[in-house]
């Protein structure tokens, strides 16, 4: 009954494991794309109540009851919209399953260092009498394997010391660069490298680019 | 706890006193996002992080937590926005 074009929509990891069984939920039309999308709007449901938890700070059973029921529906309202389809790589299934989760320690604690340092940085030269800036725009020809690792490493960039990115295209980053410092750190590819390397799954097309 | 807060409350507010002299100070668009996009960041982590510590281990505490967790996503995805709008309205970089 329902537009076969739906499925692929939302490639759901569940049915491509089991063929059978998507052509089985499929066919039971409406009902089954409904429990299909609560199950895998569940991490997110859970996530969401939990807030919930933190935010109201009630534990009764009424209380506890409109937060999962809320969150539960949140979660297959925008399942669709926060669930975009996988452009990770042919194995992973979710933008997240493609980080290096035993590097995100290291990886947040550099990212902090970064952020004091910016701070320092900025501070310094706006307090500086002569205030020593020589802007300019710096081009980053270093494509990310995928969406997800393009916004992490533009979002890096901006916390990195005195570089902000401007713009985001598949092909690299314009950067502006408050010192001539700041741009000469950034060509060193420093946050590049630590960005990378926090996802297992680069194709070999960008993998490429990266080495250019 | 109280006075190592103290301390913290009065790091963050001079960087975000920093973010203000540099958005005065700077000459054009893009310099002063530098100034707001980093201050801010650290600044308001360390304001309201005080805040968590004077606090101690409470609901309250965990809800002003995610409040520096979101800032810390969001600050940089906002500088972000203004200086890709910026950019495509043809605002041209200042230059010595």
């Amino acid at each position: 009954m329902r537009d076969p074009s739906d499925g692929r929509l939302m490639r759901d990891p569940t049915a491509t494991d089991d063929p059978s069984m998507a052509e089985r939920e499929s066919s039971q039309g409406y009902l089954g794309r409904l429990v299909r999308e609560f199950w895998r709007g569940l991490p997110f449901s859970a996530l969401l109540f939990v807030f919930w938890i933190v935010l109201s700070g009630k534990f009764d059973g009424g209380h506890l009851l409109a937060g999962a029921t809320c969150a539960m529906a949140v979660s297959l309202w925008t399942g669709r919209l926060l669930c975009l389809p996988p452009q990770v790589g042919l194995s992973a299934s979710h933008p997240l399953a493609g980080v290096f989760w035993l590097r995100f320690p290291m990886y947040l604690l550099w990212l902090a260092r970064q952020v004091v340092t910016a701070n320092l940085h900025v501070a310094w030269i706006v307090l500086h009498p002569r205030m020593p800036i020589q802007p300019c725009l710096v081009r980053l020809d270093k494509p990310a394997p995928h969406t997800f690792a393009r916004l992490v490493l533009a979002n890096s960039i901006t916390l990195t010391p005195g570089t902000v990115t401007l713009d985001v295209d598949t092909a690299g980053y314009l950067v502006h660069a408050l010192t001539s410092r700041s741009a000469a750190n950034l060509r060193s590819g420093d946050a590049v490298r630590r960005c990378q390397a926090l996802f297992l799954h680069t194709d070999p097309e960008s993998g490429q680019g990266g080495s250019r | 706890m109280t006075p190592v807060a103290d301390v913290v409350l009065l790091v963050g507010l001079f960087f975000i006193a920093a973010g203000v002299v540099g958005v005065l100070r700077l000459p054009d668009f893009y310099t002063r996002l530098h100034a707001l996009g980093k201050s801010d960041t650290l600044g308001v982590a360390l304001t309201v992080g005080a805040l968590a510590l004077r606090g101690g281990a409470t609901l309250t505490s965990a809800k002003i937590l995610l409040i520096v967790a979101f800032v810390t996503l969001a600050n940089p995805t906002a500088t972000h926005a203004l200086g890709r709008a910026a950019y495509r309205a043809g605002i041209a970089p200042w230059r010595r």
